[in-house]
């Protein structure tokens, strides 16, 4: 039994995390997941009112504004939006009225404030589906039906931040916990070791020593021993 | 190029907003309460904006116009900058501002009538001395100028000053159509930055190849303007003295010495809090692993090797120019 209905695909890294309602809930939810997996990417998704879109419309938000403090969060375009973006209202208890011409859910502020954290805005994004309108009131028994309606979107949206995270990431060519073990450096040596590394691969990338050649190395020759093959 | 638009609630109506609503249409708006809730958070990666830069518009509205630093200067006593943009559309890996900013987004600051009313005091400062305003520190003077209309505006500000008040825009664009449209003015000097071609094509991403800022160049000195030379700052590869010395001579060959207003050298120097932030968003970049070293607080080139690049360079252009006409940048 947690705290939260957590479900995960460990061999593609995506977790789905039931936050339940609420900002409060949401943004425990994301430190909640953030301590067991990770993710480089942060996905709000759930359903949201908005005075005049049809419901079952699927919208990402571009802004979204905490209503009990005004602060306001601008989720990052790194990839293309894969739907429309409007702004998003997070508020505190339900309505009826939408004063204002946006999205109004209860979570996203809190699921943002959280995620930051863990993230930079460019991970971080929110897909509402519009569940209830002026004209009609929200029904949660379609919440399911509704939530569907949102799969391409996410898809997409989980598709183009995997390609966009794949084309950043600049790894080195080692296993650098498993060299980091072996000579059972401490993080800031770890650190060092990684900056040392780096250096060598920038400047001659053909002459790197190989993972093996590291690994026979302990925690007092490993920095000493980079910084002399570093210096010849 | 640029798909979304933050724009401060109060200067939705704005004359400048407005027009930019009719010339970029349907991109996506967002309206905010001030350009620092976007351009300022922490948790923003400048390296991934940089691949989709949005514009945010807003007012400045302290701090105008700033002393320039100390040595920042093409012969004049008194110096100041002043940036209508903050970032720029070109990815020149060396600059700066990759790690000044923790955002990539341009912030453009629509009210270029406060900005005027502070170039006017500020030169009203030096009863009638010479005083000179520097665009382009914090980004590319004429790079946006499709989109702002900076340099259309400024020109004819300086037009109605006294002409011992200069104005610099510094750039590395082609985008001279507002000063060809105007007739030259003593007081303004329009400094196109270069560094040798093989540097640019693999450090400057998105800056027009040397050959159209050449004709840029050549049109403007045709037209009549006072042109600068910039190379700052000067980059080192291995054979950096050979690189040079074939770009002052294509360059030479193409613009008239004696007609160039004046030419600088700039070292690469910055804050060494910034060049951390820039390894850590191009970790296996080799410019940032080559000869620096790190002294009070700054990274810079070995102090030999900078010196050497700097008379060399200098020896270089003295083939070209009288030593008036040359300065260095050094802060």
């Amino acid at each position: 039994m947690t705290a939260f209905h957590l479900y995960g695909n460990t061999a593609a890294g995506t977790f789905l995390i039931v936050t339940g309602v609420g900002k409060v809930r949401s943004a425990a939810a994301v430190g909640f997941l953030a301590a067991r997996a990770a993710p480089s990417c942060w996905i709000n998704v759930g359903t949201a009112g908005h005075p005049d879109l049809p419901v079952g419309t699927v919208r990402m938000a571009h802004r979204i504004v905490d209503r009990d403090s005004g602060r306001a969060f601008y989720p990052q375009w790194a990839i293309a939006a894969p739907a429309a973006t409007d702004d998003l209202v997070t508020v505190s208890r339900p309505v009826s009225e939408f004063p204002e011409a946006a999205l109004h859910d209860m979570e996203a502020a809190g699921f943002c404030e959280s995620a930051r954290h863990f993230a930079t805005l460019e991970w971080i994004h929110a897909v509402k589906v519009v569940s209830d309108n002026r004209g009609t009131a929200f029904r949660r028994d379609r919440v399911g039906e509704l939530m569907a309606a949102s799969l391409p979107v996410l898809e997409r949206l989980l598709a183009d931040l995997g390609e966009l995270h794949e084309s950043v990431r600049d790894p080195l060519p080692f296993d650098v916990e498993r060299i980091a073990a072996t000579a059972g450096l401490t993080r800031a040596q770890i650190r060092r070791m990684e900056r040392l590394l780096r250096r060598w691969q920038a400047l001659s990338p053909d002459t790197l020593p190989s993972e093996a050649e590291l690994c026979r190395l302990d925690r007092a020759t490993l920095l000493p021993w980079l910084r002399r093959r570093m210096r010849d | 190029m640029i798909e979304t638009v933050y724009v401060e609630e109060a200067l939705w109506h704005h004359p400048r907003v407005a027009a930019l609503r009719d010339r970029l249409g349907g991109r996506r708006w967002v309206r905010c309460r001030h350009y620092g809730e976007v351009f300022n958070p922490r948790s923003q990666d400048f390296r991934l904006q940089k691949r989709r830069p949005a514009l945010i518009v807003g007012e400045k509205r302290s701090r105008l116009v700033l002393e320039a630093p100390a040595g920042y200067a093409i012969g004049g006593r008194h110096n100041y900058y002043f940036s209508h943009l903050l970032n720029c559309p070109y990815d020149c890996r060396y600059c700066f501002l990759q790690g000044m900013f923790r955002s990539a987004h341009f912030v453009w600051f629509v009210n270029y009538e406060d900005f005027r009313r502070a170039i006017e005091a500020a030169y009203a400062r030096h009863g009638g001395e010479a005083v000179y305003f520097f665009s382009g520190y914090d980004s590319d003077s004429l790079a946006l100028e499709p989109l702002t209309g900076f340099a259309g505006f400024f020109l004819d500000s300086f037009a109605d000053m006294p002409g011992n008040a200069f104005l610099e825009l510094r750039s590395k664009s082609t985008n001279i159509r507002p000063l060809l449209r105007r007739e030259p003015r003593a007081n303004v000097v329009c400094a196109f930055s270069f560094t040798p071609p093989e540097v640019s094509r693999r450090w400057e991403a998105g800056v027009p190849p040397l050959e159209r800022r050449l004709q840029a160049l050549r049109k403007l000195q045709r037209h009549g303007w006072p042109v600068g030379l910039r190379f700052d700052p000067l980059i080192h590869v291995p054979d950096w003295r050979a690189q040079y010395r074939r770009l002052f001579e294509v360059l030479f060959a193409a613009v008239d010495p004696g007609k160039v207003h004046s030419v600088s050298i700039g070292v690469f120097r910055l804050p060494a809090r910034y060049y951390d932030r820039m390894t850590a968003l191009y970790p296996a970049e080799p410019l940032f692993h080559g000869p620096l070293t790190a002294t009070g607080g700054m990274v810079a080139y070995q102090r030999e090797l900078e010196q050497e690049m700097v008379e060399g360079c200098r020896r270089m252009l003295l083939d070209y120019l009288p030593s008036e006409k040359l300065f260095s940048c050094q802060f």
